[in-house]
């Protein structure tokens, strides 16, 4: 067999030629000094470099942050949660307003009917003397007031177990959300009205 | 099926697989763009991808070859901005082969050894700086990751035989090289 032309070398170190014409060019250059040097000369850079650059990436990775990739994926996690806190702060933040303004109106009505039955005697009292005006009023109204903040209060535990029913719940499909909770409102809006 | 089981499970494990993969990619991103700070940030950025996206990994390669697939897209990426050129330019943290080459394993670490092993490093070095973006990433993938043509042509989208031409054309700069330190 002829010495390696420097283009077989080239092909054999690329890894272009088929595996029994690969072997045989090795052998030949294994048994033959000067195509064994002419292999060398470029093989040997190569694989110099190979090791050498290997060093420094492994001692370069090795002086960075142990896991510097889980932390941020950690961090995305993290941020997820965020998000998902301020997904529920906003969903409380849109109920909360909703049950304080029912509470107002419900307070505002219950004055309403305080001021209705008394206004016709004293119809110039002061918000203060009011309020001590209806705590000391009638049996009547003693048993209104009672009946109306059981009301208030088995009408805010239906809200609240709602809350609590649409924050368990699975993300619902679009459409699917509105109907339930217009449904519950409308039963609590019903309640007031009672 | 395993196969790819396997390495799913391995994608779980981002301890292990920074561990394991860490070096040989920060390597094949460094030589191929030539700062070491930029290719720290892109390696950073390629495991977080890696990791977030290991379901779509459908086992058809190595997870070594996937890895360095992403990091390859995310140098591409890196080399379409224009600032990132000019600051290529300007502040490259090069790498001091002659120092590397002082923490070769002991076998290679008799003084003269490690002389001559950086000596010939640098050499290839060099001739990496007359190689386009695109060569000196084949050039890679072949003398470094030690992937095959077919694996190569797969990864960076082209022929075989465009790899082909570009790795003879990177074999002839390092032979320039060889032969003016002679």
């Amino acid at each position: 067999m002829s010495h390696l032309t420097e283009n077989q070398i080239d092909e054999l170190l690329i890894g272009s030629l088929e595996a029994g014409e690969a072997a045989l060019l090795r052998e030949h250059a294994a048994g033959c000094e000067a195509c064994a040097a002419q292999l060398a000369e470029i093989e040997s850079p190569l694989e110099s470099f190979k090791a050498v650059t290997l060093a420094w990436s492994e001692r370069r990775s090795a002086t960075l942050p142990v896991r510097p990739a889980a932390q941020r994926a950690g961090a995305r996690w993290g941020l997820g949660l965020a998000w998902g806190s301020v997904a529920a702060a906003a969903l409380l933040g849109a109920v909360i307003p909703v049950l304080r303004y029912e509470r107002n109106v419900r307070m505002q009505e219950a004055q309403n009917k305080t001021a209705r039955i008394q206004g016709p005697t004293q119809p110039a009292v002061t918000a203060p003397e009011q309020t001590a005006n209806s705590t000391g009023a009638t049996d009547d109204s003693a048993n209104t007031d009672v009946q109306e903040s059981a009301q208030e209060i088995a009408s805010d535990n239906r809200l609240l177990a709602m809350v609590d029913e649409e924050l368990n719940a699975p993300i619902p499909a679009p459409g699917s959300a509105p109907q339930g909770s217009g449904h519950s409102r409308a039963n609590t809006q019903g309640t007031i009205q009672d | 099926m395993q196969a790819v089981e396997q390495a799913g499970s391995e994608l779980d494990d981002i301890d292990a697989l920074v561990r394991t993969y860490r070096p040989r990619l920060l390597r094949f991103v460094m030589f191929s763009i030539g700062d070491a700070d930029l290719a720290e940030s892109i390696i950073q950025d390629c495991f977080l991808k890696a990791y977030n996206g290991r379901e779509k990994f459908r086992g058809d390669c190595s997870v070594n070859t996937w890895l360095t697939s992403i990091a390859l897209n995310l140098v591409r990426d890196q080399q379409r901005l224009q600032k990132f050129r000019f600051w290529r330019q300007v502040r490259a943290t090069a790498v001091d082969v002659t120092e590397a080459a002082n923490f070769l394993p002991s076998q290679e670490s008799s003084p003269e050894r490690t002389l001559l092993v950086a000596e010939k490093s640098k050499q290839v070095q060099a001739a990496l700086e007359n190689l386009s973006p695109n060569q000196k990433m084949i050039f890679m993938m072949r003398f470094a990751e030690e992937m095959d043509l077919a694996e190569i042509a797969e990864t960076i989208h082209m022929p075989i035989n465009t790899v082909k031409t570009h790795l003879h054309r990177a074999l002839k700069s390092v032979r320039a090289q060889v032969a003016a330190a002679k």
